[in-house]
């Protein structure tokens, strides 16, 4: 596989999502970032998780509230990781919802909940501060993620770790 | 649309190459020479693309900095198309083709005759048709060199790629989870990336 087919066909961002689904889960929501930074982040009413080492891929959708971790971890086992997720993070203030999908790392239908503007020039620093400051968040789980995963402590440590979640009832 | 209304749908790109050091006087020269231009009623023209204020989508004069808003620059790419709806092309089609036959006194078409009616009939429809214009956001930090594009689709990030390089000059490259775990690695000498990726069973 050459370099541009790597950067296009990893699975990073599927691996995040469901490595998220996992560190939510286990701490109950609490993220804490190595910056001293703590928030709470739910997986928000939806989740789509996928096994695409089948032709066609094999996924499954759940949305609502029907859905517990316990389905998430069940399809987890079957091979398949999460490829796009509703996510809600509540950083002091601030409150975030969206849909992030892993592959591309694309995030749609972020809503700003901000007080009414006097001018343009306020409109738009409230949102762009808004954006950044979610932009900076994810960025700084992403970084933990990938010290998580790729780390030699997770061949020793925390893939058993997971694999203790993913079996826990 | 998202920078200033709505629910927000982003993607991330970064420079790839360098800007010019005097990025703000670039920028509003740029910003002028390929702002939008609308598409003459009762010409061939199907489609335009150019930059307008993100304030307002009507205002495509760049004549001050209202754009920069330190230190991002905001801006929107607005694209127009005009489309002949299929089944109008279908009934003008049928409409013409009966008109020829009955000038010409010929009951079936040759191929070459009914392309060129076809042609003649697709080009005074788009004379006719609207354009209907899109829309999308655009914000670029100075400092950071990161560039926002307010939307998810495929084609429109396509389209405005391909359009910040033809004003600017300057190529950028979208962050893939690839790039970003790249940036972590940069600022994180500790962080090996490994390949391939992680296996979360014991398959």
């Amino acid at each position: 596989m050459n370099d541009e087919a790597i950067r296009k066909q990893n699975t990073f961002g599927r691996d995040f999502l469901t490595w998220l689904c996992y560190k939510t889960d286990e701490h109950a929501g609490k993220m804490e970032l190595p910056s001293g930074e703590n928030f709470f982040l739910w997986i928000d009413g939806k989740i789509v998780m996928e096994d695409d080492r089948a032709a066609p891929p094999n996924s499954v959708s759940y949305t609502g509230d029907d859905f517990t971790n316990q389905d998430i971890k069940l399809a987890v086992r079957s091979g398949k990781k999460a490829r796009e997720a509703r996510l809600r993070i509540e950083h002091g203030e601030n409150t975030w919802t969206f849909t992030l999908r892993g592959d591309r790392m694309e995030l749609s239908g972020l809503k700003i909940d901000m007080p009414k503007a006097a001018d343009k020039d306020e409109q738009f620093f409230g949102r762009i501060m808004c954006i950044e400051s979610l932009n900076i968040l994810l960025d700084g789980l992403y970084t933990e993620f990938l010290m998580d995963v790729h780390s030699e402590q997770w061949k020793e440590k925390g893939f058993r770790q997971f694999q203790k979640w993913l079996k826990a009832a | 649309m998202g920078l200033y209304t709505g629910s927000a749908s982003y993607v991330r790109y970064r420079l790839i190459d360098d800007p010019p050091e005097r990025v703000k006087e670039f920028a509003l020269e740029k910003l002028k020479e390929f702002s939008f231009r609308e598409i003459e009623a009762g010409t061939l023209n199907e489609k335009s693309a150019g930059w307008v204020s993100a304030e307002n989508m009507a205002s495509t004069f760049f004549d001050d900095l209202h754009f920069s808003k330190e230190p991002y620059f905001a801006f929107s790419l607005r694209i127009d198309v005009r489309r002949v709806p299929g089944l109008a092309m279908k009934a003008a089609m049928l409409r013409e083709e009966i008109k020829y036959k009955k000038n010409s006194g010929l009951e079936v078409l040759r191929k070459k005759d009914r392309d060129l009616l076809k042609e003649q009939v697709r080009q005074e429809l788009v004379k006719r048709s609207l354009p209907a214009p899109t829309l999308f956001d655009v914000c670029w930090n100075t400092v950071t060199n990161s560039i926002l594009f307010f939307s998810t689709s495929a084609a429109a990030n396509e389209e405005f790629v391909g359009w910040f390089f033809r004003a600017f000059g300057l190529k950028l490259g979208r962050l893939l989870p690839y790039d970003l775990a790249g940036v972590a690695a940069e600022k994180h000498s500790g962080l090996e990336i490994h390949f391939p990726s992680v296996s979360f069973t014991n398959e």
